[in-house]
């Protein structure tokens, strides 16, 4: 039988495979749900894990775009709860602060539905600050920055994935105490009144009690045994500043004057005149020495002896010799003469002792009562650029006097005889001995003083440290025309003026130069007490600000002050009132562990921060130990503070790349060192060397500022150092040079309100690595 | 092979095709879902924080100082007062030489 013959084979077969093929179908549906099942659901969880991650790496980026750059974000805003503000209290430590909690992230929501997949997510970002700074002046904390993202597909949101990761943040204040201080130098420093190495400082646009300060220091002053160690700027006419306080000091109208009859230039604040009987206090006996007294009773003892000898030619003799030609022509004149009367009263009453005594002489004591009753006391005050060539000053600090300040009258500080080293008076005494040392060699540095209120005189500062104003007074009798009744002769007296010399306070025995005067002598906010030509350096140099003087105090409070009242007005840095650190032992500290990145060379600095002359600032940066060299770096972009903690820094022409970006050097031990072809260097950065273990004796571990002989630096920020020399050699500033420090508003106030927008003081750092990472499937957190 | 048999195999051909196309075109097919997404939460604006290309030079201009009247400073506050006593940079000195060593 034929297969065709079969009935019903083919269609048993055609029945059978359409079964068969059925069971395949049915069996094919179901495994789905098994293992098909799952590995498309582990595909799933796969992709869902790395839209998470690309979720955090997304809301991360956003967060730091907006954390320091986005005032107006929310993120800007939480972040800064962090701190303890005028209006609220710091949060407790350990609260977390949510940041948002139901974020869909964007860009990988777009990425995800682009490529056909129905993806829905949302992130959560949440600070916690753990740790803040143990030190009173830094106000940083420790925290981290939990990110979630959960995803999930549509229509299956029991297969959800949640990605958690964590990083660090570093949350700074930058602000601190030392952004006052437009200036700060510890240690002593000869060139404040260097004429020809000048030192500008421009401060703040001041307010209220918002105000620049200055400590200028005297640690290191040189070895003398002058009790005081102050340092004194030397007013300069020219250069006044615009406030009030030195015309009331000084009595100064505006309109210069000069000394009755004289042909000197008219540079004297102002001039007076009193008629010497008003110090009637002072025992005339101690102007016996008085040469203009003594000449002219020489002089007529001479007449009178030659007159018994028959003379025509008068030639003046003085002490012995004129006692033996006396002696001569009393034997050869007549007894009842006036001349023979003068000789014997000579003779019979000169002592030998003390280099020539007169004292007792009836002549001499007629003219020494006429000079009393005649002699005018005539003083002026001028500044030292006016009494001395101070553009020619010397390496010690010293100059020749100008030519009028050595005519006969005018030479109290400046007479340039053997009696005074040449040198005049007032350097001569204070390079005197005593105790076996220089009394001070650092008071005769005349010269003009820095222009601590800018270059036109109109920017307040406060001063602080023992730092006084100078000007000088010279003073002299003038000379009078007088006849008088002498031994029965009408004579003419004309002493010759009388130079009143600078003679130290502390020397003794006391002449009627540095005699104090018991009443006082009208003349302005200076009670003169003294005849003698002096410099008047006993009043604070914020004494040029006027009476009233306002700032904030050491405990935060806004206080009026009047300079004139306290002497220093501040004899350290201002501070918390029990406090009395020293400006010595000021410094900056830093909390390492609030520290945003850490180099241990300059090298690996420079090679992660700069790029194209660019220096990227992000928080407080630490480098270990290195030399520093910025002299390639242009600009930097950012906030923040490089703290290098031993060696020193190079650094040209640097700019700032907007407006509100600031950058702090710190150098803990080391100094900076200006490297540049250009002649003028613009730096627009806080510089602070402070040398780290404070170190008063030793010379080699000081900070400085080395200028390397530019003729121009200027320092936008502030300045803080140990020392500064303007002229030390090779490393000062060149002849003619300038040294301009501008107090930068951003510095000393990084919070203030810049033309309507608020500035942030605070810097967030949020690190690059994962410090936790987990994938959670099924489970929520949020 | 005679007809019968080729008729056979035809058939289980073109019926697994069948089969396996209808079961194709019922399994899940996804939709792609066009509707615009709607944001649960805005974060203000989306403007991205400044960026600075590294290529390109800003010519950072000549500094000037800020007129009084354009500039309001704030209240200090209670930190920058704080002067510290040499016994906090004994502390740091401390901290510095665990802290501030870098390991390379």
């Amino acid at each position: 039988m034929s297969f065709t013959s079969k009935r019903g084979f083919l269609l048993y077969i055609v029945i059978a495979v359409m079964f068969a093929l059925a069971i395949m179908a049915f069996a094919l549906n179901s495994l789905k749900r098994g293992a098909v099942t799952q590995l498309a659901k582990n595909v799933d969880q796969n992709r869902l894990s790395l839209l998470a991650q690309s979720a955090n790496a997304e809301v991360l980026s956003m967060i730091r775009s907006k954390v320091n750059s986005d005032p107006d974000s929310q993120i800007f805003e939480k972040f800064r709860s962090v701190f303890p503000s005028a209006t609220a209290a710091m949060p407790p430590l350990r609260q977390p602060v949510v940041l948002f909690s139901n974020f869909q992230p964007q860009q990988t929501l777009s990425m995800a539905v682009n490529d056909g997949y129905n993806l829905k997510i949302k992130s959560k970002a949440v600070l916690t600050a753990f740790r803040e700074s143990p030190y009173n002046s830094v106000t940083a904390f420790n925290g981290y920055l939990d990110v979630y993202s959960q995803a999930y597909r549509e229509g299956f949101e029991e297969n959800l994935i949640e990605a958690h990761e964590r990083r660090d943040v570093r949350l700074v204040d930058l602000r601190h105490n030392l952004d006052k201080y437009a200036l700060f130098v510890k240690n002593y420093c000869p060139d404040y009144n260097n004429p020809r190495r000048r030192i500008v400082v421009e401060g703040i646009p001041g307010s209220g009690a918002h105000i620049s300060h200055a400590y200028i220091g005297n640690g290191n002053y040189p070895d003398c045994s002058d009790p005081d160690k102050s340092l004194w700027f030397d007013v300069c006419t020219s250069e006044l500043p615009g406030f009030p306080g030195f015309n009331t000091i000084s009595g100064y109208s505006n309109t210069l004057k000069k000394f009755p009859g004289s042909s000197m230039a008219e540079c004297l604040y102002s001039v007076n005149t009193l008629p010497f009987s008003n110090f009637s206090e002072l025992p005339i006996s101690l102007f016996y020495k008085v040469q203009a007294v003594i000449k002219i009773y020489e002089m007529f003892v001479s007449q009178a002896a030659a007159g018994c000898l028959g003379e025509t030619t008068v030639v003046t003799l003085s002490k012995g010799p004129l006692v033996e030609k006396c002696r001569r022509g009393m034997s050869a004149a007549d007894s009842n003469s006036a001349a023979y009367e003068i000789c014997k009263d000579f003779v019979d009453n000169y002592r030998d002792s003390g280099g020539g005594d007169y004292s007792r002489c009836s002549g001499f004591q007629k003219i020494i009562t006429t000079c009393a009753q005649e002699w005018k006391y005539i003083y002026g005050y001028t500044d030292a650029n006016s009494i001395w060539k101070v553009e020619n000053v010397t390496a010690g600090g010293t100059a020749a006097p100008r030519d009028w300040a050595t005519a006969l009258a005018f030479r109290g500080l400046s007479a340039m005889t053997e009696k005074f080293r040449n040198k005049g008076p007032f350097v001569s005494e204070n390079l005197d001995r005593k105790d076996s040392k220089i009394f001070n060699p650092e008071r005769p540095r005349v010269g003009k003083m820095a222009k601590i209120y800018g270059e036109s005189g109109d920017k307040k500062i406060l001063v602080e440290g023992p730092v006084y104003l100078r000007y000088f007074k010279i003073g002299f009798l003038d000379e009078f025309k007088k006849t008088i009744d002498f031994y029965r002769a009408q004579k003419e007296i004309n002493p010759e003026p009388v130079p009143l010399s600078f003679h130290r306070y502390d020397k003794e025995p006391k002449s009627f130069l540095n005699t104090r005067l018991g009443s006082s002598v009208p003349a302005g906010m200076i009670s003169e007490r003294y005849l003698m030509s002096r410099a008047v350096d006993s009043v604070p140099i914020n004494g040029l600000l006027g009476n009233s003087v306002q700032y904030f105090d050491g405990d935060g409070r806004e206080v009026t002050m009047n300079p004139y009242s306290t002497s220093p007005n501040f004899d350290k840095p201002i501070q918390k009132t029990g406090s009395s650190v020293p400006g010595s032992r000021f410094g900056r500290l830093i909390d390492f562990k609030t520290v945003s990145w850490n180099y241990p060379s300059p090298q690996q600095f420079l090679m992660d921060r700069v790029s194209n002359e660019t220096l990227f600032v992000d928080g407080v940066m630490y480098i270990e130990k290195g030399d520093l060299d910025l002299s390639g770096v242009k600009q930097f972009y950012g906030k923040g503070m490089i703290y290098l903690g031993s060696g020193n820094c190079y650094i040209g022409s640097l700019k700032r790349y907007n407006e509100r970006d600031h950058l702090r050097l710190y150098l803990r031990s080391g100094d900076f060192s200006i490297k540049s072809s250009a002649d003028s260097v613009e730096i627009q950065a806080s510089l602070s060397a402070f040398f780290y273990p404070f170190s008063k004796k030793s010379q080699t571990q000081q900070g400085s500022l080395l200028l390397n002989g530019k003729k121009e630096v200027k320092i936008v920020g502030n300045l803080l150092v140990d020392y500064l020399y303007t002229s030390s050699g090779g490393v000062g500033l060149a002849d003619g040079g300038v040294l301009k420090i501008c107090h930068d508003p951003i510095i000393y106030d990084p919070a203030a309100n810049l033309d309507g927008e608020d500035l942030d003081p605070y810097h967030i750092s949020i690190g690059p690595v994962k410090t936790l990472f987990s994938i959670n499937a099924g489970g929520k957190t949020f | 092979m005679d007809q019968a048999r080729w008729i056979v195999v035809f058939s289980v051909i073109f019926l697994m095709m069948t089969v396996l196309t209808i079961l194709h075109r019922f399994s899940v097919v996804e939709t792609i879902n066009r509707t615009p997404i709607e944001k649960s939460e805005v974060l203000e604006k989306t403007t991205k924080g400044e960026k600075v290309s590294s290529s390109i030079k800003h010519e950072a201009g000549a500094w000037k100082s800020p007129a009084a009247s354009s500039i309001k400073y704030s209240k200090p506050p209670a930190h920058v007062f704080a002067v510290e006593e040499n016994v906090s940079f004994i502390k740091e000195e401390e901290v510095k030489e665990d802290k501030g060593r870098i390991l390379e």
